[in-house]
């Protein structure tokens, strides 16, 4: 379903190049719920990032779905966000001034559907996330566990094959731990290929998870499969 | 051609403006004000020149005043029987005139008065003034006058009244009114006093064989300048001038004038240009990071781009058509505060309308100078954000 072969990502930080990874390769396949963990800095979130084509390689190569993205023009790398990809920000990323329903169905706005039909689909993944009573309620007047599931129903609502969360649980009280670790277990259940990225070695996602791939100074250290 | 992603896209461009009214109403208030201010120094501008161009269907082609001790005065009945000598000319006709002070409201004013041939010049049918009330002067008309319709005004006359006017040496006149006419070409005739030609020479204290100036006519316009220079060649102490060269004059005045409005409404532009950019350059990073938002959803840069220059465009067109009504509104309500600058000394301030002249082609000149600068400014930090990686515009 992905697969990173001898990846390296380089930034230019004023006169320095950093490289925030170095000949990396991996593969996931579909279905599959895989933990990229690491301390902060190691490369898991570029990583993600790399896999969401958020941001491009600078050598090396990227499949998804069997499809060669790495030198694909901007505008066919957004429409493979747009049609394969659910992204979940670590700080959620909602867009201000935007109500919740809006805010979960942005990503619809520019495939021409109608108001109507993006309210309705919009409603049905906040009622899944017990978030139908905030639908009105602007971005920054819900809370942070709130703010987390709207990004959850933003992420889904084009029912995309891959889910990817970066440090889903680091902004999120206990509380809404558990319930984070049900919704990626009931997607996971619905046969979706999830990435997530956490700095905890111990993440509570443990028992879910596939595999386990750990990072550090850009390089991957470890990959082990749950059993 | 799906226009529905469009109609989205457009619909959440204007959701936008609501949604940051703050940021909205920052542009579209300096907006309004520039656009008003610039609509009505068009529409005056654009009036005072409309003016001059009819005005020039009306004059003759070569006017000939007559210089003494180096300053205009006036010209003698041999001088227009030795015009009439030159070939191409058609005819000469005399006219006599002057300035009458007026006092209107407190203020110093003047007016025009102005001696016609009625025999030579009334049966050409070629006058700049519409009779509204009443008739014009014929022929052997004594003691009788037609008045523009802002004299009538300021002296409140109207038809059969006797009117007295009075020059700055104290010399006093009576005339009966027959007659007002309107402004087909205001800056020429709203502050005039039409008489006959003896009356107003006997007014003026000027001899029977003495005229204010000749007007000359070519048998063909273009024989205008050859006249002129033969008329400057013959007669060392006038003063020649062609239509055209009146015309221009006259252009030129308000054109400058013109000039100074644009200048001031160019500098009220780029006000609101900087004051656009200096928003777009305060947002740019709540702008940049919603972008990188978008684009992470799988927005395009494409649409990104649409839906910023769509709220550009929905806050020129309403920001400039307010403004531009605006404009007409004050330009019509007679520019107040701003008419004695326009008109200058020599109109019956302030009851003399400013002339107002609305073109098509001064509204698209505005609509476009008023949109397309400010789709272009708030284009530029959209486009900027939508040409690097999502992540990248995320964390700027």
């Amino acid at each position: 379903m992905i697969r990173v072969e001898k990846v390296t990502k380089s930034y230019q930080s004023g006169k320095v190049k950093v490289s925030a990874l170095t000949d990396v390769s991996l593969d996931i396949k579909k279905e599959e719920m895989v933990v990229l963990s690491g301390p902060s800095g190691s490369g898991k979130s570029t990583m993600l990032n790399i896999i969401g084509c958020l941001t491009r390689i600078t050598e090396g190569r990227l499949w998804l779905a069997d499809q060669e993205v790495s030198h694909f023009p901007d505008h066919f790398l957004a429409a493979i966000r747009r049609g394969k990809i659910g992204f979940i920000f670590q700080q959620f990323n909602l867009l201000k001034g935007y109500s919740t329903w809006e805010n979960v169905s942005s990503p619809l706005l520019p495939l021409g559907i109608s108001e109507k039909e993006r309210r309705a689909r919009a409603m049905k993944l906040l009622e899944e996330l017990n978030l139908e009573t905030r639908a009105d309620f602007m971005a920054n007047e819900l809370s942070g566990g709130e703010q987390q599931r709207a990004a959850i129903a933003r992420a889904l609502i084009n029912d995309p094959e891959i889910i990817l969360a970066d440090e889903p649980l680091s902004n999120i009280d206990m509380g809404h731990v558990r319930m984070v670790i049900d919704i990626l277990r009931e997607l996971k259940k619905r046969g979706k290929t999830i990435v997530v990225s956490s700095h905890e070695l111990q993440t509570p996602m443990a028992g879910l998870v596939d595999r386990t791939v750990y990072f550090d100074s850009g390089k991957i250290l470890d990959d082990s499969r749950n059993e | 051609m799906n226009i529905s992603p469009h109609i989205n896209l457009w619909l959440m461009a204007a959701g936008n403006l609501r949604r940051y009214r703050a940021k909205s109403l920052a542009i579209v208030i300096p907006l309004i004000l520039v656009m008003a201010t610039a609509s009505f120094m068009m529409f005056t501008r654009g009036g005072f020149v409309k003016d001059a161009g009819i005005a020039k269907r009306f004059l003759p082609d070569v006017t000939v005043q007559g210089i003494e001790a180096g300053r205009v005065g006036k010209i003698s009945l041999a001088i227009k029987e030795r015009i009439e000598e030159i070939s191409h000319v058609k005819r000469v006709i005399p006219r006599v005139w002057g300035y009458l002070p007026l006092k209107i409201e407190g203020k110093d004013t003047a007016y025009t008065m102005m001696g016609l041939h009625l025999e030579q010049m009334i049966y050409d049918g070629n006058l700049p003034w519409t009779i509204e009330k009443g008739s014009f002067l014929v022929p052997g008309d004594r003691n009788k006058a037609v008045l523009g319709k802002g004299v009538a005004l300021s002296f409140k006359a109207d038809i059969g009244d006797r009117l007295l006017v009075e020059d700055t040496l104290g010399n006093k006149g009576e005339f009966e009114v027959v007659g007002i006419f309107n402004n087909t070409v205001q800056i020429y005739s709203t502050d005039l006093i039409i008489v006959s030609l003896p009356d107003a020479g006997e007014f003026f204290g000027y001899r029977k064989d003495e005229f204010s100036d000749l007007l000359v006519y070519a048998d063909s316009p273009e024989n205008a300048d050859l006249i002129a220079r033969e008329i400057a060649g013959r007669f060392r102490n006038t003063r020649v001038l062609t239509g055209r060269a009146l015309t221009d004059l006259v252009k030129e005045a308000f054109g400058r004038r013109g000039g100074t409005f644009q200048a001031m409404w160019l500098i009220l532009l780029e006000t609101v240009l900087l004051l656009v950019w200096a928003q777009s350059a305060h947002i740019s990073v709540d702008v940049g990071r919603e972008i990188g938002i978008l684009k992470a959803l799988g927005w395009q840069t494409g649409e990104i781009i649409e839906m910023r220059m769509m709220e550009s465009l929905i806050l020129g067109l309403g920001g400039t058509s307010i403004g531009i009504v605006a404009g007409f509104v004050y330009a019509l309500l007679g520019t107040p505060g701003m008419s004695g600058y326009c008109l200058g000394c020599a109109s019956i301030y302030p009851k003399f309308p400013v002339p107002v002249n609305c073109d098509f082609r001064s509204l698209v000149l505005l609509f476009i100078l008023g949109v397309l600068p400010l789709m272009t400014i708030s284009a530029i930090p959209a486009w900027l954000a939508g040409v690097v990686d999502p992540d990248e515009a995320i964390r700027r």
